[in-house]
């Protein structure tokens, strides 16, 4: 009997103590669960066409009867779509006094976190008519690392018009979703395209593996999931950039020649390099010069190489003082090797 | 019996909380500005190793600025240091610690400053780390203002002695300063590294610099762990 009335206090006690956590949880696994599936309501889109793509907004959800908990209203008074908040925001001219929010971050983060805002700025890059819009819109989805913005840029990448191809490079460069077929996308440019600007921008979205000089500790680093390069792949990237230094296109030679310095860590590719040191373009021989240390070769051919260029009559003052620098980092790297 | 449930719903309740403050750790929100003609998917190596370390994608601001197509064109106008001031504020009003920590990658770094400078942000940055960036100016941007053809290195660019340049010399942009540079930077050491005998990469008056024998953007996708050693410092 006198262990009835504590019991019940504790029950009491117990089921009130329990009530917010239930609660709490089973608001935390509906709103999981809305996220995946369900598109927020967009009451105010002014996108008909997008509105017409899109699933039809889910009534009496979670936040629906939240807001009304909070004194939001109805659903029929509810804030506009952020999206279309956001995007307003992000084509609004720039006030050079008031630099406001940063609309475009908040507008990445919202696609980045729901599926169902990513395939609205999917929508909205294809339905958008002006250039730098789109501009806008694809350097916001290539943060995003999904199966849907890989196709975007895999479309783009292998369209017939330049300025697209272009377009589809820089989100390959940026995306890093499926490194083997992104490398198999460059390469196609690089083998196929006539177009200078399109293998430039090839040659910049082409991922080199991480040098030995990465700072990311050795148990991470060994499990090299991204920086899988097959001796194949590996070997035909190394093969395109050695017959790219000879292109036509003085800037082309100079980013392949630096490319080249990141894919062949052998000695295989110093040819290459002892050309562009004596190539008629001065950015050319610059270009060589930071190859060559950035190769990791501390071999006593570069350091001749690099003792040609300084004592070349024939050279100009800034390249001279390019290859002193450069050498007195490789022997100053030697010696604390060889001290150590 | 009753009073044994009663304590595992207190320690049940007591490990929900204590996971609960985990994840939700007060750290400074982190500003990420990337260089000339980049965007924000650039910092995206830095990203995964901060949030390998307990940062969560809410905490990372990174403006987008400039045209991604024609570098020669973006300065430290207005139009590009606006999106960065923007971030700043945002990170810095959402931020649990009211301080941010800034990292900037090459032309990122001088943009940066400027818009810590005209936000007076110095004392709201606990770190600002600063990579492969140009303080100093560009030895080949020439001397300011002769033979200064770009925007990139006009007035409002990284011409050496340019009023930009001179605009962040010499000032603090945070508690704590840091540079991570190389001397084999195919951009920024085009020429030579030095200006007036400093490598250009050095912020003045900065705690530690940390070198690499990196590329320009190597520096940026390589040295995550040192950046997020000195985003925690």
């Amino acid at each position: 009997m006198t262990r009835a009335y504590p019991d019940k206090a504790m029950k009491k006690f117990l089921f009130l103590l329990a009530l917010p956590a239930m609660v709490l949880f089973g608001s935390l696994i509906m709103s999981h669960d809305q996220d995946r599936s369900v598109p927020p309501p967009t009451p105010d889109a002014p996108d008909t066409k997008v509105q017409a793509a899109m699933p039809a907004p889910a009534k009496n959800t979670l936040t629906q009867f939240t807001s009304l908990w909070n004194g939001a209203g109805s659903p029929e008074t509810e804030k506009p779509d952020p999206f279309d908040q956001l995007w307003a925001r992000v084509i609004l001219p720039a006030d050079p006094n008031s630099p406001g929010d940063d609309a475009q971050d908040q507008l990445r983060k919202l696609a980045q976190e729901n599926p169902y805002y990513l395939k609205r700025l999917l929508m909205l890059h294809e339905n958008e008519k002006s250039a730098h819009h789109k501009e806008i819109i694809r350097s916001l989805l290539a943060s995003i690392r999904s199966r849907e913005v890989f196709a975007l840029s895999r479309q783009l990448a292998t369209s017939a018009d330049s300025d697209q191809r272009m377009a589809g490079l820089v989100m390959l460069r940026d995306l890093n979703f499926n490194p083997q077929e992104e490398r198999q996308l460059i390469r196609l440019s690089l083998n196929n395209d006539q177009q200078t600007a399109v293998i430039l921008q090839a040659l910049v979205a082409l991922k080199p593996p991480a040098p030995a000089t990465s700072d990311t500790p050795a148990s991470i680093s060994s499990n090299g999931a991204v920086n899988s390069i097959d001796a194949q792949t590996s070997s035909a990237i190394i093969n395109q950039l050695q017959s790219l230094t000879h292109n036509a296109d003085p800037a082309v030679r100079s980013q392949s020649v630096l490319q080249l310095a990141l894919w062949d860590k052998k000695e295989g590719s110093l040819n290459y390099f002892s050309v562009a040191l004596n190539d008629p373009v001065a950015s050319v021989r610059q270009a060589a010069i930071f190859a060559l240390a950035q190769s990791g070769n501390n071999a006593d051919t570069v350091k001749q190489l690099l003792n040609g260029v300084i004592n070349n009559a024939s050279e100009n003052t800034a390249i001279k003082t390019s290859a002193r620098q450069v050498l007195d980092v490789l022997t100053v790297k030697q010696s604390s090797i060889s001290g150590a | 019996m009753l009073h044994n449930t009663l304590k595992r719903v207190l320690i049940a309740m007591g490990l929900s909380l204590t996971a609960y403050t985990a994840q939700a750790a007060c750290l400074d929100n982190v500003v990420l500005v990337h260089g000339n003609a980049g965007s924000p998917s650039d910092w995206n190596a830095t990203i995964s190793t901060l949030k390998s370390q307990g940062y969560t994608d809410a905490q990372f601001y990174r403006p987008n600025w400039g045209s991604k197509t024609n570098p020669a064109i973006n300065d430290h106008s207005a139009a590009n240091t606006n999106p960065v001031k923007a971030s700043m504020q945002a990170a810095k009003a959402a931020s649990c610690t009211g301080k941010i920590d800034v990292i900037g990658h090459s032309m990122g770094v001088t943009l940066a400053m400027k818009a810590i400078n005209e936000l007076a942000y110095s004392t709201s940055v606990n770190s600002f780390i600063g990579i492969a960036g140009a303080q100093h100016g560009l030895e080949s941007c020439g001397v300011y203002p002769f033979n200064v053809w770009t925007p990139t290195c006009g007035s409002n660019g990284l011409s050496i002695d340019s009023p930009l340049i001179l605009s962040v010399k010499n000032k603090r942009y945070g508690s704590k300063m840091y540079s991570i540079k190389s001397y084999i930077d195919e951009v920024v050491c085009i020429g030579s590294c030095y200006v007036y005998g400093s490598h250009t990469s050095n912020i003045d008056g900065q705690n530690a610099t940390y070198d690499f024998a990196l590329g320009h953007f190597g520096l940026k996708d390589y040295t995550t762990y040192t950046q997020a050693s000195l985003v925690f410092q």
